[in-house]
């Protein structure tokens, strides 16, 4: 049986009195593009810290192809690429050095694709690093961890600094690399453009939990906005199932409401003695509400 | 003047070592001031006062070393440019800053030493305004280092040529001491006309962060790129990664060896001079050594920072990158301190006075060493942010290197018993330093974020 590529159980990370990660269980199966996303200081960062073994989880437990992530053996680490939200390279080296230092790192490296990938994003790596721009430092980051031709692959905001056309070029390449090779991504991002062309799940995080996880058209559809015109003033306490937000005002209500089914608006209709309109929201709103 | 305020705040005390720092040392301050006011022990006066001083010293010196460097960060062209006068404020927020140190020492030592409080203020403001512009426009022109070499000699070397002038007492006399404020206020003055015309971030190597890229110089300081890509073997790519340079010994060659021909050309130049505080080219070969010895140990800190990226490319485990961060600075420490040695003998042999003793030749040979692994150590230990016992611990580390270095300074007889502790401590630091590195947690090891905002 092939061990899930990442799995976690009530992961929690506290620093000091500061509680960064809480309850956070989630398995990933291999072959899923997994996008996260949420506010600064949600906890992305740190989760992906804590999954890639650089820091250990205060409480639960955070498992890589099987193994505790704060005891990697070297084969698993071997197996991982990663792409930091600053990047990590060596001001005084070229693009050229770094990456053949990286791949003398790695018991293997497929010197054709980073060639190829070179090419294509004109990533200058005969300069000094310390001189590339903050774009062409991401690329060449990115190279780094595609080199050894990862089974899992992390990237924390790896489009932050990219222009669109390398945004493009890179996603593109990341649906080929997991379409193509059965490789598992997580990656997390601002841009939800991004995770709604590549992600097959999506986590939203919140203040250190995961708020939501799951395919986007399942979290499109369970996520919707409720308008309620009803014919009497609606009761001053009224609590909608699931809601995330409301607003009530006099005979009409508003609603972000999560777990939704069809079904639910023939029972409030009956309930409340009210029109109910349904509206789906895209990601970005859905994303706004959860935070709102 | 909230943006000079916020520079003064920022830069006296910025990060929380530099806080903690700075009640432990008030707290030893005031203690020994109370202890004095109340005429406790009179026969431990002057250790007490002593002891004052110390906790003077401890609350000035994160401000003085970190000042510039935060200065630097401040003053990146993106931060300021959207400020109205951002980079006026901040140079006269970082006047003001060691205005006030200067204020507190001259109060602190004067409360304590019965010192004269016009005189410490002066000299410390002129030491202090001396210091900052050094470091400060050294991370912009390297050469701007060599303006702290004159500080080992010239003081000595005029009183003693020019004996008949009375330099000493005349420094120290009303018009001395007007003269020295209005050079150090003159060099406030020359220094931030040149800080604010480079507005347009012309200021060789200065980016978006304010410090100077060492990538910038880095045809010239050793870094090659090869004309074809070669291949590596992990141990090198493990060592290259870690130093963050492919050719780390010929940098470390430059620098000694052009730290000794200035050294070899002082002590040619001071030949004849009177030397009353004993031999000059022993002073240098001790500094030499020093810093050969000390910057690599130092730099084990940051080496334990670039090992994070490595505990997952490498496949290392952590007690085998803290093997290869401590072989890699061992190694750096030897090199170093051995190429100062090859250099001490040119120095030695040009000189024309007599041999030391043979306990201060011991002190030369044992001291770089013994202080750059306890530096090394320290450096390895403070892994887990800014904890109070970790902080005593570098602290009393610091204290006892002073005290080495002042018993082997006075030739004490307690010299080889401190130099023993110490190489106890070290052992020790090494122990917990790698019992340490078994659970570090890189979250709690990066780089401080600098405060690069002013309100």
């Amino acid at each position: 049986m092939t061990e899930s590529p990442i799995s976690t159980h009530a992961l929690g990370k506290t620093i000091g009195r500061k509680t960064i990660l809480r309850n956070v269980s989630v398995e990933v199966s291999a072959g899923m593009v997994v996008g996260i996303i949420g506010k600064n200081g949600a906890g992305k960062t740190t989760l992906m810290d804590v999954l890639l073994g650089f820091s250990p989880a205060s409480t639960g437990n955070a498992r890589v192809f099987g193994h505790d992530s704060f005891t990697l053996p070297a084969a698993i680490k071997g197996r991982i690429g990663f792409v930091p939200q600053q990047d990590e390279l060596v001001n005084l080296l070229t693009g050229r050095q770094q990456l053949s230092l990286t791949a003398a790192l790695h018991g293997r490296w497929n010197q054709e694709l980073i060639e190829r990938l070179r090419s294509a994003w004109e990533v200058p790596l005969d300069q000094i690093i310390g001189r590339l721009s903050g774009g062409e430092r991401q690329k060449l980051s990115i190279l780094m961890a595609l080199g050894h031709e990862p089974d899992l692959l992390l990237l924390d905001e790896p489009v932050a600094s990219l222009d669109p056309i390398a945004r493009r070029q890179f996603l593109q390449e990341m649906i080929q690399i997991a379409a193509g090779q059965s490789r598992t991504v997580l990656f997390s991002t601002h841009i939800v453009s991004d995770l709604e062309r590549i992600a097959d799940q999506i986590w939203i995080m919140r203040d250190g939990a995961i708020a939501w996880a799951g395919a986007l058209d399942q979290l499109k559809e369970s996520v919707v906005r409720l308008t309620i015109a009803a014919r009497e003033p609606l009761p001053e306490g009224l609590k909608l199932p699931g809601a995330i937000s409301q607003r009530v005002a006099g005979s009409k209500a508003s609603a972000v409401v999560t777990d939704w089914r069809d079904a639910d608006a023939t029972r409030l209709r009956r309930e409340l003695d009210a029109d109910i309109g349904v509206e789906s929201l895209s990601l970005e709103d859905i994303f706004v509400e959860f935070h709102a | 003047m909230k943006g000079i305020a916020g520079t003064i705040l920022r830069l006296l005390y910025v990060s929380r070592m530099q806080r903690w720092l700075a009640g432990f040392g008030l707290a030893v301050m005031l203690s020994a001031l109370g202890a004095l006011t109340l005429g406790w022990h009179q026969a431990t006066h002057s250790l007490i006062a002593l002891a004052g001083a110390v906790g003077v010293v401890i609350v000035v010196i994160a401000p003085i070393v970190a000042g510039p460097i935060l200065f630097a960060s401040l003053a990146a062209p993106r931060t300021t440019a959207l400020i109205p006068h951002g980079r006026m404020k901040l140079v006269l927020g970082a006047a003001c800053t060691q205005l006030l140190l200067a204020m507190f020492i001259a109060a602190g030592l004067g409360a304590m030493k019965d010192a004269p409080v016009h005189t410490v203020f002066a000299i410390a403001f002129g030491a202090l305004t001396f210091f900052f512009l050094g470091f400060s426009l050294s991370m912009y022109y390297w050469p701007a280092l060599l303006v702290w070499l004159p500080l080992l000699w010239l003081p000595r070397m005029l009183a003693f040529a020019f004996p008949q002038l009375h330099l000493g007492a005349r420094l120290v006399s009303p018009r001395g001491l007007l003269a020295l404020l209005a050079a150090s206020v003159l060099a406030w003055v020359v220094y931030g006309i040149h800080i604010m015309k480079s507005r347009r971030g012309t200021l060789r190597g200065w980016n978006t962060v304010g410090l100077g890229s060492i990538a910038a110089n880095s045809s010239r300081s050793g870094a090659s790129i090869p004309p074809t890509p070669r291949t590596y073997t992990a141990r090198d790519a493990l060592r290259i990664l870690l130093t963050g340079n492919a050719n780390i010994r010929r940098v470390i060659v430059r620098f000694v060896l052009f730290l000794g021909a200035v050294f070899i050309g002082l002590t040619l130049i001071t030949a004849d001079a009177p030397q009353p505080g004993g031999n000059p080219a022993f002073v240098f070969a001790s500094t030499l050594g020093f810093m050969a010895a000390l910057i690599p140990g130092v730099w084990s800190g940051v080496l334990g920072r670039r090992a994070r990226r490595l505990w997952l490319t490498a496949g290392a485990g952590r007690a085998e990158l803290f093997a290869a961060i401590e072989g890699q600075c061992w190694r750096l420490i030897f090199f170093a301190f051995g190429m100062a040695l090859l250099m001490d003998v040119p120095l030695v042999a040009v000189s024309n006075h007599s041999a030391p003793a043979l306990n201060t030749l011991v002190a030369m040979a044992t001291l770089p060493l013994s202080c750059g692994s306890a530096v090394l150590y320290a450096g390895l230990l403070y892994v887990r942010g800014n904890r109070f016992v970790d902080i005593l611990i570098i602290g009393a580390n610091t204290l006892l290197l002073m005290a080495v270095e002042l018993s082997a300074a006075v030739n004490s007889h307690a010299f080889p018993a401190l130099l023993g502790s110490q190489i106890i401590l070290v052992a020790l630091l090494r122990q917990v330093a790698r019992g340490r590195w078994n659970h570090i947690d890189w979250l709690m090891l990066r780089p401080p974020l600098a405060a690069a905002r002013m309100t």
